[in-house]
C-alpha cells in the first residue's frame, strides 16, 4: 500500500483527541469539586437543573444541529428516561444503579420507534410527526394510572443511592456534574470522527451520502438511539434528584423550551447548547417575578430569532471549526494539473467485485403522461470511458438515476456482471462500487474540504460509533488513515492547499473537483461523471481528461455524462447517443461525430433537408 | 436601425447567476419591434437562466435590460409580466390540476375586466379551433395532455395574454420532429402577424432558420452573432455543439 | 335512538374540525406550512366575539363579522410576520418554530387579554332540543353540519369557478409560473392566510355551543385539525372534509362507547399512524420525488 506521509495531518488529529482527553479530566475535576462546595440548597437546586438541560440539549444539539434531523419531541424522550428508572425504582424495586441506565434504554428504544418516521420523511413532515409523537406520549403519561400516576406524576421519587449509600444534595450534583462535562466531551470527540462527519454529511446533502454508500438508515437510527439514550439518562438523573415527575416534564411546552434554548445558544456549534442551556434556565428563575409573561416572552424571543436568522437554521457557525484552519496543510494547491492518482483507488474493492460489468438493457421510465426513457440502454467496463450524450430531455439524467437505483425503472434490467441490481438501494449500489456525482456539486458545505473526503470514505472506514464517542486511541487511528487517504486524493485533484477550507467557501471549479475527489474516496469500480466539464476553462478541461485517463489506466470504468464535445471526443472509448429518451446512434467518437442522425439531433435539420433516419440502435 | 427607445428588448452588460455561481457574462443583446430574434446554444450556455432572469425571477449581478428604454431588471416579476414581456418557459409547466381551458384563461388574468371578458371567450374559441386537440381536451386536465399538446397550450397561454415581446425557452425539447414543426410552424405565422419574438433553443438550424437575427451563446457568453442565414452557414455553430476535430486542437 | 344521536354529535364535532382542517389545508396549498396556530385563532374568534357581543352589546351577527375581519387580518398579520422573512425550502424546518413561537404568544396572550377563565358562547338557539321525527337533536349541532356544508359548497365554487379561485389554485401549484402571468403570489398567500382567519371564527361559532372557550384549548384545537388536515390529505379540500368527519365520528364513537379519557390518544395516535404509514393521507396524491 503506498504511503503518504501522515506526518502533517497525522500529528494535527492526534493532537485535537490528546487535548480533548486532557481537559475532561481537567474538567471533571473542577465539576466535581464545585459542586462538593456548592452549599447552598436553592443554588444546588439550579445548578442541577442547568446541567440536566445541558445534556439534552447537547444531545438534541447532535440530533438537529449535527444530524440535521427535525426532531423537536425531546422532552418526550426524557420523559420517558425519568419515568422508566422512577417506576423501576418505585414499582418494581431495582436500585438505581440498574433502573437508571435501563430507564435510559427505554428511552433510546422509544427514540427509535420515533425514528422511524424519520427513515421516510424528511424536514417539515418529520417535525409535524414528532409534534404529534409529543402529544401522544403526553396523554400516555396522563392516562398512565396507577403507574405513572396519571395528572399528578410520581412525587416522592427516591434519591439516587449505589445500594445503601444515598447520594446527598451535593453529591448528587457532582454526579450530574461529570455527566455533564462527559456529554460535552462526547458531542467534541463525535464532531471529530467518522461518524460525526457522516452526520453532518446527512445533514447537509442525504442524496450524497447516499450516492457514496453512506446506509442513511442505519446512520439515522444510530444517531437517534445514541441522543435517545443521552436524554434518558438525564431524565432519571432529574427525577431523581428533585424527587418528582409530573407528565409536563414530557409535553409539547417542555420540548419547545428545549428546542429555544438550542436555537439562541447557537444550533450545530460545540458551546452553543451550554450557551443557552445556561441563559435559558437560570434568566427565568431570577426573574422569577415575572413568571406569568414567562413563556410569553420565550415565544417572542423564539419568533425574532427564527425569523432573524439569515438562511433559517441551516447554517451553523461552528467557530472551533474555522480557528482549526492553518498555514502548513501540505503542498500548495490551486487549480493544477492532476497529479499522480494514488493507487489506493481500487485496493479496497472485494476481488468479486472488481472487472464487474455494468449494463443496463431496455430501460422504460415514465412519468405520468410523459415517456423519459424507452428502450434505453448503456453499459460500462472498468478499464473504459463510456461517454453518454443527447440534446437536452434526451434522457441522461434519468438514466443515471436509474443505475444508480434513485429511480426504479418501468421496465428493463440493471445488472453488475450479471447480477440484477435494479432492486437495490442507492447506498448499497454504492457500496458494490458504483459511485455517482451530481450535475450540480452536491458538497458538505459546512464540512471543510478534508472531511468531505473522508465523509466520503465512511461506507468502507466508519470506525467504531462507541469508539467516536469516547474519543479512544482507535478512534484516532482511524482519523489518521482517512485524514491521509483525504490528503491524497486533494492533492491528486490539485485542492492540496485547501484541506481546511469550508467546502462551501471554494469557487465553482474547485468545488467540481471536490466532487469527484470525494467519489474517489468511496472506492467505487465505475464512476458515473454527471457534466464534470460544466463551466471549466479550456485548459481546466484538458486537466480533467488528464485526469480521467489516469484514472482509466488504472482500471477504473468511468461513465461520462457531458456536453463538452472536446472533452467527450478526446477520452472516450465509445459513446451512447440519446435522443427523446432511445439510443440514437453507439459507437466510437469517430463515428458519432460523424453520424447525420446525430448532427441533426443535436443541431436539428438545415431549412429544407428532410429528416435523416435514425443510424442503428443499440 | 432600431433606436435605443423603441427597441423592444436591450440587454447591456448582463452579468447573472445564482448564489454562489454566475452564469451569464456580460451579455449584449437586442430586440427590435417585430423581430424574431433566435438565441441558441449547447446545454449550460445560460439560455434559461438569460430569460429567467429577463423575466424577473433572478436578480441580475450586474447590467441592464430595458424595456422601451424603461429599466425593467430590478422589477418582480409579475411586474414585468404585466408590462407585456410573457415567458413560455422550459417544459411547459402547464398547471396540471386545472382544466386545459382554466389554463388558457390564466393567460388572459391580466386583461380580465367585464370589458375584455367577452373579447377572451371569443379568442378563446379561435384558439381551439386553431388546435382542435386542444379543443377536443378542453375540459381534461391538462397534466393528462401529451408534451406536444401541452406546448401548444403553453403557447396559446402567453398569445392570449397579447404579449408586446413573446418568450420561448426550448420549446422543441422533448417533443417528436413533427410536433415540433407545428411549433416552429406557428411561431412564423405569429411573426407574420407582426409579433415580437426571443427563441431560445437547442436545435440551432432550426431557430436561425426561421429567426431574422441570432446570438449563438457559449458558457455563458455571446460567441456569434448575425443574420439568421449567415449563422447557419458559419462553420464555427457546428464547432460549439459537436467540439472541434482532433487535429483542430491546439 | 341513541346511536343517531351519537353519530349527528360526531357529524357536527366533525364538521367543525372539517373547517379547521381546511383553513389548515388553504395555508398549506398556498405556502406548504401547516398553522398550528389555526385552533388558536379559533380561540381569539371566539373570545372576541363573546365579548363583542356580550360585554360591547354588538348585535349577533355583526359581532361575528367584527370578529371576522379582525382575525382575518391578524391571521395576515401573522404570515407578514412569521413566515415571510422565512426560506421557502421544503427541508428548513424554521417555519415550524416560527408557527409553534406563534401559538405561544398567541395562548398566553389570549390569557392576558380575556383571563383564564371559560365562557359560554352566546347561544343562538333559545331551545336546546328539536323533535324531528320522533328524535331529539341538538339544533346547534344541526346548525354546525349544515352551516359547514353550504360553507364547503361555496368555498368549492368560488376556488374552482371564479378567476381569483383559479389564480389561488396556480400560486399554489407553481409561484414561479404563476408570477410570470402576472399573479401576484405574495398577495394570494395574504388571502389564503385572511381565508384562514374568516373559517377560524366560523368555527369559533359553531364550536361555541358544543364546548367551552377558553384560552388554553387553542393548542390542542389545532393540533386535531392537523390531524383531521394529515388524515384526510394535506392541501386538498376533500380531504379536509372526509379527515374532520371521520375524525369527529371516531372521538365521538370512542368517548361514548369507550371511555372518555381514551379519545385524545385515539385521536392522535390516528394522527401518528396516518403521518407514518400514508403521509398523503387517505386522499391525497403521492408525490413524485426527483433527484
Amino acid at each position: 500500500m503506498t504511503s503518504f506521509d501522515p506526518a502533517s495531518p497525522g500529528q494535527d488529529v492526534g493532537r485535537a483527541a490528546r487535548v480533548r482527553a486532557m481537559l475532561l479530566v481537567a474538567a471533571m475535576a473542577v465539576a466535581v469539586g464545585a459542586s462538593l462546595m456548592i452549599e447552598d440548597r436553592y443554588e444546588n437546586y439550579l445548578a442541577r437543573l442547568t446541567l440536566i438541560n445541558i445534556i439534552v440539549v447537547y444531545a438534541l444539539n447532535i440530533l438537529i444541529g449535527y444530524a440535521g434531523q427535525a426532531f423537536v419531541a425531546g422532552a418526550a424522550i426524557f420523559a420517558v428516561g425519568a419515568y422508566g428508572s422512577a417506576i423501576g425504582v418505585m414499582h418494581f424495586g431495582v436500585p438505581f444503579a440498574i433502573a437508571w441506565p435501563l430507564g435510559a434504554l427505554l428511552a433510546g428504544i422509544v427514540g427509535i420507534v420515533s425514528a422511524l418516521p424519520a427513515l421516510r420523511l424528511a424536514g417539515s413532515y418529520l417535525a409535524m410527526v414528532s409534534i404529534a409523537f409529543n402529544v401522544v406520549a403526553e396523554q400516555v403519561l396522563i392516562l398512565g394510572g396507577d403507574i405513572t400516576g396519571g395528572p399528578v406524576g410520581l412525587p416522592a421519587v427516591p434519591p439516587v443511592a449505589f445500594g445503601a449509600f444515598t447520594l446527598g444534595d451535593s453529591g448528587t450534583l457532582a454526579l450530574i456534574a461529570a455527566c455533564a462535562v462527559l456529554t460535552i466531551y462526547c458531542t467534541a470527540s463525535l464532531r471529530d470522527s467518522q461518524w460525526g462527519r457522516a452526520a453532518i454529511a446527512l445533514r447537509e446533502s442525504e442524496l450524497a451520502a447516499k450516492s457514496l454508500g453512506i446506509d442513511t438508515v442505519w446512520l439515522k437510527m444510530a444517531i437517534f438511539f445514541v441522543t435517545s439514550l443521552m436524554m434518558g439518562l438525564a431524565g432519571g438523573l432529574y427525577a431523581h434528584s428533585t424527587n418528582y415527575i409530573s407528565p409536563d416534564i414530557g409535553g409539547i411546552l417542555a420540548s419547545f423550551v428545549l428546542v429555544l434554548m438550542l436555537v439562541l445558544g447557537g444550533i450545530g456549534t460545540l458551546w452553543g447548547p451550554l450557551l443557552g442551556a445556561c441563559v435559558l434556565t437560570i434568566l427565568p428563575q431570577l426573574l422569577s417575578s415575572f413568571q406569568k409573561y414567562h413563556l410569553l416572552v420565550l415565544g417572542i424571543v423564539l419568533l425574532i430569532a427564527v425569523t432573524q436568522m439569515p438562511k433559517g437554521l441551516a447554517q451553523p457557525q461552528d467557530l472551533l471549526n474555522r480557528r482549526r484552519r492553518r498555514s502548513n496543510a501540505g503542498p500548495a494547491g490551486g487549480t493544477q494539473s492532476a497529479s499522480a492518482v494514488p493507487d489506493l483507488l481500487v485496493l479496497a474493492r472485494p476481488a468479486a467485485d472488481a472487472g464487474l460489468t455494468l449494463s443496463a438493457r431496455n430501460i422504460g421510465k415514465r412519468f405520468g403522461g410523459v415517456v423519459a426513457l424507452s428502450h434505453a440502454a448503456v453499459d460500462v467496463r472498468p478499464g473504459m470511458i463510456r461517454g453518454m450524450i443527447g440534446p437536452n430531455g434526451s434522457g441522461k439524467s434519468t438514466l443515471v438515476n436509474v443505475l444508480t437505483g434513485f429511480y426504479s425503472p418501468d421496465e428493463g434490467t440493471v445488472t453488475l456482471g450479471g447480477r440484477d441490481i435494479h432492486r437495490l438501494s442507492t447506498s448499497a449500489i454504492a457500496q458494490k462500487g458504483i459511485v455517482r456525482t451530481f450535475q450540480t456539486p452536491r458538497l458538505f458545505s459546512d464540512l471543510t474540504v478534508a472531511e468531505n473526503l473522508s465523509a466520503g470514505q465512511f461506507h468502507h472506514r466508519p470506525g467504531n460509533l462507541l469508539s467516536a464517542l469516547l474519543g479512544t486511541p482507535g478512534n484516532t487511528g482511524v482519523n489518521r488513515q482517512a485524514a491521509a487517504e483525504s490528503l491524497a486524493l486533494a492533492c491528486a485533484l490539485g485542492l492540496g492547499g485547501l484541506l481546511d477550507q469550508r467546502a462551501g467557501d471554494l469557487s465553482q471549479g474547485n468545488q467540481r473537483q471536490l466532487e469527484i475527489a470525494r467519489a474517489l474516496a468511496a472506492h467505487p469500480a465505475i464512476l458515473i461523471l454527471d457534466e464534470p466539464a460544466a463551466g471549466l476553462s479550456h485548459e481546466e478541461s484538458m486537466n480533467l481528461c488528464t485526469l480521467l485517463e489516469n484514472l482509466r489506466a488504472q482500471g477504473l470504468g468511468i461513465l461520462l455524462i457531458e456536453h463538452h464535445m472536446d472533452v467527450v471526443m478526446r477520452v472516450c472509448d465509445r459513446i451512447t447517443v440519446l435522443n427523446r429518451g432511445s439510443v440514437l446512434a453507439e459507437g466510437t467518437p469517430q463515428e458519432i461525430r460523424a453520424n447525420a442522425a446525430v448532427q441533426e439531433a443535436y443541431l436539428g435539420k438545415p431549412a429544407g433537408a428532410p429528416a435523416t433516419a435514425a443510424a442503428g440502435e443499440a | 436601425m432600431a433606436q435605443a427607445d423603441s427597441l423592444v428588448l436591450d440587454v447591456s452588460g448582463l452579468c447573472a447567476g445564482y448564489e454562489r455561481t454566475q452564469v451569464l457574462h456580460d451579455i449584449r443583446l437586442t430586440v427590435g419591434a417585430g423581430e424574431l430574434v433566435a438565441v441558441v446554444g449547447a446545454n449550460g450556455a445560460g439560455k434559461t437562466t438569460l430569460l429567467r432572469t429577463i423575466s424577473g425571477l433572478i436578480s441580475p449581478m450586474a447590467g441592464e435590460i430595458r424595456h422601451r428604454g424603461e429599466r425593467i431588471d430590478r422589477l418582480p416579476a409579475p411586474q414585468v409580466a404585466h408590462l407585456g414581456i410573457l415567458h413560455v418557459p422550459e417544459n411547459r409547466r402547464v398547471f396540471p390540476d386545472q382544466t386545459t381551458e382554466d389554463n388558457l384563461l390564466l393567460g388572459a388574468y391580466m386583461r380580465m375586466s367585464s370589458r375584455e371578458r367577452p373579447a377572451i371567450r371569443r379568442e378563446m374559441e379561435e384558439f381551439f379551433e386553431r388546435f382542435p386537440n386542444l379543443g377536443e381536451r378542453r375540459k381534461s386536465l391538462a397534466g393528462v395532455l401529451s408534451g406536444g399538446e401541452q406546448q401548444m397550450l403553453a403557447i396559446a397561454r402567453a398569445l392570449i395574454g397579447k404579449p408586446k415581446l413573446l418568450m420561448l425557452d426550448e420549446p422543441s425539447v422533448g417533443l417528436a420532429p413533427a410536433v415540433t414543426e407545428q411549433v416552429f410552424e406557428t411561431l412564423v405565422e405569429e411573426r407574420r402577424k407582426g409579433m415580437t419574438i426571443l427563441l431560445v433553443e437547442q436545435l440551432a438550424y432550426q431557430a436561425l432558420s426561421i429567426a431574422d437575427r441570432g446570438y449563438v451563446l457559449n458558457q455563458g457568453t455571446i460567441v456569434m452573432e448575425g443574420e439568421g442565414k449567415t449563422l447557419i452557414a458559419q462553420a464555427g455553430i457546428q464547432r460549439a455543439y459537436l467540439g472541434t476535430q482532433p487535429d483542430d486542437i491546439v | 335512538m341513541e346511536l343517531l344521536s351519537v353519530a349527528v354529535t360526531g357529524l357536527a364535532v366533525g364538521s367543525v374540525y372539517a373547517l379547521i382542517a381546511l383553513a389548515i389545508n388553504v395555508v398549506f396549498a398556498a405556502r406548504r406550512i401547516v398553522n398550528f396556530a389555526q385552533g388558536d385563532l379559533v380561540m381569539f374568534a371566539g373570545l372576541l366575539s363573546i365579548s363583542l357581543i356580550t360585554a360591547w352589546h354588538w348585535p349577533y351577527f355583526l359581532g361575528l363579522i367584527g370578529a371576522a375581519v379582525a382575525i382575518a387580518v391578524l391571521a395576515v398579520l401573522i404570515e407578514r410576520i412569521a413566515i415571510r422573512p422565512l426560506p421557502r425550502e421544503e427541508s428548513s424546518i424554521s417555519w415550524i418554530l416560527s408557527i409553534v413561537a406563534v401559538a405561544v404568544i398567541a395562548s398566553n396572550a389570549g390569557q392576558l387579554i380575556f383571563g383564564a377563565e371559560t365562557r359560554p358562547f352566546p347561544p343562538l338557539f333559545e331551545n336546546p332540543h328539536v323533535e324531528i321525527g320522533g328524535i331529539r337533536l341538538d339544533p346547534s349541532q344541526l346548525t354546525a353540519i349544515g352551516a359547514t356544508a353550504a360553507f364547503l359548497l361555496l368555498f368549492h365554487l368560488a376556488l374552482n369557478r371564479t378567476l381569483h379561485g383559479k389564480a389561488l389554485k396556480a400560486a399554489a401549484r407553481d409561484p414561479d409560473m404563476a408570477m410570470m402571468l402576472g399573479i401576484r403570489v405574495s398577495r394570494y398567500i395574504a388571502i389564503a392566510f385572511a381565508l384562514a382567519g374568516v373559517m377560524a371564527t366560523l368555527a369559533s361559532f359553531l364550536i361555541g355551543p358544543l364546548t367551552f372557550i377558553n384560552a388554553n384549548f387553542g393548542f390542542s384545537l389545532g393540533i386535531k385539525g392537523f390531524a383531521a388536515a394529515a388524515l384526510g390529505g394535506l392541501g386538498t379540500l376533500p380531504g379536509a372534509v372526509i379527515g374532520g368527519l371521520l375524525l369527529g365520528l371516531a372521538e365521538t364513537f370512542s368517548s361514548t362507547y369507550l371511555s372518555s379519557d381514551l379519545k385524545d390518544i385515539i385521536t392522535l395516535s390516528i394522527l401518528y399512524g396516518i403521518l407514518v404509514f400514508r403521509p398523503t393521507g387517505l386522499v391525497g396524491e403521492t408525490n413524485i420525488v426527483k433527484v
